[in-house]
């Protein structure tokens, strides 16, 4: 009886195991490298204008969410209705209007008094049919709204792309407006990594302001300015606007790049040496210098993620190229063969890649270039006749540079893969050497 | 010498006695001779002699003692006189009794010899001519029983033959039937043949048309998931999510379960979103077939190959 019962046992599960593997597989590759469909539908249908939001906190995420390439946004006059909650949301209706359409943004800003709002968003999958994520926010400062829509960007995208966003960050640079019959004023301008609501850090009339770089906690820019004509190394802090001498030593202090513990910064120094510059590393507590280089001109140097390598350029080999240097073992190796020349690098967060200043030949335009570290190839990201100062963004999506094809240099920005394109807003004078901060807390 | 001579004789003798047929045969002869003794004596114990009893009754008389002493002692020499003249007398009628008995016994003791021996030898002949009838009689039983034999054999070789002759018939008429269904069989197996070679061509003809519609439809399942699937993971590294459908006979998307993660929620996401937009995906019209695509699995890879 005991073996009967084994025995259907048996049969039954023998039965269910054949009927479970006896499933038909078909493989799915490739896909479409195509943006997301979303529909981000304003939040509210008052005006914020004067909260610095002309179109409000969703236009702030649209723009966020179409800048990283990743998103191909639906008109607002294309949508049905402008619900603002789950319950007033017609699936259907926007199924018909759009069946691509993939997530849906609905959200709410409710004025709380004293210029203060109440937020709220829910992010929904129009195929998966509940809510992915939703979040509340109360007594938001008017002048605040701008970083919440910042931050619900960063959330959209992160649940959607499985990649953290950088919308929340900010970039630095520096901008120069030239008058004819007088000095150019120079500006340090930290403003979001959108390039709205720009912060003048520093103004000077006449001395130039140069190279600014993020401390690894984003608290700090170095940058380079002049002292009695002298080019030094500063550092200025954000919250106060103090700033401090870090490199004034004979001749040329350039090119600043903190480590990425923050207790050291590696520079270019000339040491009065003429015009050629050697890769120092100071020790930021004790003021210790260590040299790497010793021949031919040295500058630009980065620190790999890791700390334990640093990238530069230098001409040793004839025209600027990229090596990089063990700081264990003080062994240089050549990146770069291919092209005229290529400097200015910088790691991307992953430290698989190096993105660079690249110039194929002679005469020939200088754009933005990735170099894949294990294969020694370089990908052109840019298609302009004069890109700068290449910065990655902390998620290393996006590559922020100035762009020189005008008379005014402009920020603009590139994907990692060379894909997306954009140009941010206009500034005042022409844009140098933009910097995207690290994650800010 | 003459010792010497008759030793090797005794020691024969004590040799052969000592050889269990010689003390057998000795033993015999012992035993045979003791019982012709015994039987002897038997037959000598059979005539008794009785000897009757002469002692004279006595009487008492009343006497004068001297007289009577010297009369008596007359009396008793006279009588003793008497008496051994009696006994005399007796003695020899005893003795001549005696010898006329023992002659008879004799005469009577020779007759039985006589008759014995004639019985004995009657006896013997009678053994003989019984011996001979029986011989004779053996000699008859074995002559009938030779012949019994013989006719028994003779019937049994005729009824082993007939046996045999039967066994062979009906082994021909077995082998005919054998013959007559193999060839029966072969020819039904050929017939089985090729209706089994029909049929398979048949189904495989079947087959090969369903195995093109379900590659057909695996390859517009393939097409129509794809058109659908965004995929800006190109560059995330190796990424496989594996989801199981469920459709409906009209290719309608009823359930779709991740059945293994990537590890990257978007990633898997996205696949399920496919899917989901890719509903109804194309179903094969044969229902057969259209079973098989009830429940699918679907491995999306960000890898190409």
């Amino acid at each position: 009886m005991k073996g009967l019962f084994h025995l259907v046992i048996v049969a039954v599960v023998s039965t269910f195991v054949s009927v479970a593997y006896a499933n038909l597989t078909i493989h799915i590759t490739q896909g479409v490298d195509k943006p997301y469909p979303i529909a981000v539908v304003p939040f509210s249908s008052q005006y914020f204008g004067e909260a610095g939001l002309p179109d409000g906190l969703a236009g702030v995420i649209s723009t966020d969410l179409k800048h990283s390439g990743r998103f191909a946004l639906m008109p607002t006059n294309n949508m049905p209705s402008q619900p603002h909650h789950l319950s007033d949301f017609q699936w259907s209706q926007w199924r018909h209007v759009n069946a691509n359409l993939e997530y849906v943004l609905l959200g709410q800003v409710t004025p709380a008094g004293g210029n203060t709002f109440n937020v709220q968003f829910r992010l929904v999958s129009m195929v998966g049919g509940s809510p992915l994520i939703g979040q509340r926010f109360t007594h938001i400062p008017a002048n605040r709204l701008r970083a919440l829509a910042h931050h619900i960007s960063d959330v959209v995208f992160r649940t959607i792309t499985g990649i953290p966003g950088d919308f929340a960050t900010r970039i630095a640079y520096v901008t120069v407006q030239h008058a004819i019959s007088a000095k150019p004023v120079y500006q340090l301008v930290v403003s979001d990594a959108d390039g709205h609501h720009p912060q003048v850090l520093l103004q000077q009339v006449g001395n130039p302001i140069a190279s600014p770089v993020w401390s690894p906690n984003g608290r700090q820019l170095a940058y380079v300015s002049y002292v009695n004509n002298r080019m030094a190394i500063y550092a200025i802090t954000l919250a106060t606007g103090k700033r401090h001498l870090i490199a004034n030593f004979r001749g040329m202090n350039s090119a600043p790049s903190w480590s990425p513990d923050g207790k050291k910064m590696a520079m270019a120094l000339s040491m009065g040496g003429g015009d050629n510059t050697n890769i120092y590393v100071m020790d930021l507590a004790s003021k210790k210098l260590t040299r790497y280089t010793t021949y031919g001109n040295n500058t630009s140097p980065v620190w790999s993620p890791d700390g334990k390598i640093l990238a530069f350029n230098s001409n040793r080999g004839g025209n600027p190229q990229i090596y990089t240097l063990s700081l264990a073992t003080r062994q240089v190796s050549r990146v770069t063969y291919n092209g005229l020349q290529n400097f200015n690098p910088v790691y991307t967060p992953n430290g698989k890649y190096l993105v660079i200043m690249h110039q194929q030949h002679r005469g020939g335009p200088i754009r933005i270039a990735k170099v894949d570290l294990a294969s020694d190839n370089i990908q052109a990201l840019t298609t302009g006749e004069l890109d700068r100062s290449p910065s990655v963004s902390p998620n290393g999506q996006m590559v922020i540079y100035a762009d020189y094809d005008k008379a005014d240099g402009i920020l603009a920005e590139t994907s990692i893969n060379g894909t997306i394109h954009l140009t941010l807003p206009a500034t005042q004078g022409t844009v140098q050497s933009p910097a995207w901060s690290p994650w800010l807390t | 010498m003459k010792q010497s001579r008759r030793q090797p004789w005794l020691t024969k003798v004590w040799a052969w006695l000592k050889t269990p047929r010689g003390l057998s045969i000795a033993l015999h002869a012992v035993l045979i001779l003791a019982l012709i003794i015994g039987t002897t004596t038997t037959a000598v114990k059979i005539y008794h002699v009785s000897i009757p009893n002469t002692q004279p009754a006595i009487k008492a008389t009343v006497i004068d003692a001297k007289a009577y002493d010297h009369q008596q002692a007359e009396i008793a020499r006279q009588k003793a006189r008497a008496l051994a003249a009696k006994r005399a007398a007796e003695r020899r009628a005893y003795e001549r009794r005696v010898a006329k008995q023992r002659a008879i016994k004799l005469a009577k003791e020779r007759a039985h010899k006589r008759a014995l021996t004639k019985q004995r030898k009657a006896l013997a002949e009678k053994r003989a001519a019984e011996k001979k009838r029986q011989l004779a009689l053996k000699q008859k039983r074995e002559r009938i029983e030779k012949a019994r034999q013989r006719k028994a054999q003779q019937e049994k070789i005729k009824q082993a033959k007939a046996q045999q002759e039967k066994a062979r018939q009906h082994k021909l008429a077995q082998e005919k039937a054998a013959r007559e269904r193999l060839r029966k069989q072969a020819l039904e197996n050929l017939v089985k043949q090729r209706l089994a070679a029909k049929r398979a061509a048949a189904a495989a003809a079947h087959q090969k048309q369903l195995l093109t519609e379900k590659e057909k439809y695996i390859g517009l399942i393939q097409q129509t998931i794809r058109a659908n699937w965004i995929n800006q993971f190109m560059n995330a590294g190796d990424l496989t999510v594996t989801l199981q459908i469920d459709l409906d006979s009209k290719g309608d998307v009823q359930s779709v379960t991740v059945v293994q993660s990537s590890g990257n929620a978007a990633f898997d996401r996205q696949a399920v979103i496919a899917v989901r937009k890719s509903s109804p995906l194309p179903m094969p019209k044969d229902a057969d077939l259209a079973k098989q695509f009830q429940v699918i699995k679907l491995p999306f890879s960000n890898q190409l190959s």
